[in-house]
């Protein structure tokens, strides 16, 4: 439970484009590691940016 | 006798009878005892003192220029009735401009289909339907960097807390979020993405 709130922690970060480097690869593998794992991320950024036909992805910070 | 300055009430209502008959001055006083409270209280009901003068200043105007209109009465209180109005009116007119601009500035900034706006517009009042279900922590530091596009740093520092606060609270919220949205999430679309190529679109 506590591993999942953290991956949720990062996932948010990232989503709100705020993820650093080490932290975008770290998500990325653990996106791969299993099917579970995309759906979680999918399911975050879905409620994140809304209907799909608008993707919003992270907004880039200087 | 002692002679005493008139009060509020009884110059203004003196003075819409001498307005109406065009008595010189008579609209100036009006002018000089209610303009500040007009505009004050115009300002609180637009937020903004620049479009409350504009409204104070159309409400003075149109009693001057009708007049022959009015009939005894408090012209203070016709003042305020027409600027209140006039008010309202500006607001509704603003209310209506923004929520067209921000569907123009979704459309032009996603090239979507009006279904898919309407899609969108229904999921985002799903969204804050949810937001109410939420503690008032987790609800205030989603609406900071969700809503208003906060950093974690600048939400912290907007509610005086630490950022790892700020990420609990999100990531509480985030998992809150789940169970309320749970039935709108097929909707989203989100077993659309290719497994690989997604770097480009998450970043």
């Amino acid at each position: 439970m506590a591993g999942r709130l953290k991956m949720d922690e990062l996932i948010l970060r990232h989503l709100n484009g705020e993820a650093t480097d080490v932290e975008q690869r770290r998500l990325e593998n653990w996106r791969e590691a299993s099917p579970g794992n995309e759906v979680r991320f999918l399911e975050a950024r879905a409620i994140w940016n809304g209907p799909g036909a608008l993707p919003r992805g992270p907004t880039p910070r200087p | 006798m002692e002679e005493r300055n008139p009060t509020s009430a009884e110059m203004a209502d003196v003075s819409l009878a001498r307005i109406r008959a065009g008595e010189p001055g008579a609209f100036e006083r009006l002018v000089e005892e209610t303009w500040d409270d007009l505009v004050d209280h115009l300002t609180w009901v637009l937020g903004s003192r620049e479009a409350a003068e504009d409204a104070g200043q159309e409400a003075l105007i149109r009693i001057w220029e009708r007049r022959e209109r009015w009939h005894d009465g408090s012209a203070r209180a016709l003042v305020f009735r027409i600027a209140r109005n006039l008010a309202f009116d500006a607001r509704r007119r603003e209310r209506v401009r923004r929520e067209w601009a921000d569907r123009e500035a979704v459309v032009a900034k996603a090239g979507v289909e009006p279904d898919a706006l309407a899609e969108t517009s229904e999921y985002e009042q799903r969204f804050r339907e949810a937001l109410e279900a939420l503690t008032p922590g987790r609800r205030e530091a989603i609406e900071l960097v969700r809503l208003k596009g906060l950093t974690h740093q600048e939400a912290a520092e907007a509610i005086g807390i630490s950022q790892q606060t700020v990420a609990n609270r999100m990531t509480l919220a985030l998992a809150d979020l789940r169970v309320l949205l749970a039935d709108v999430l097929p909707q989203l679309h989100i077993g659309t993405e290719p497994a690989r190529g997604r770097e480009t679109e998450d970043g």
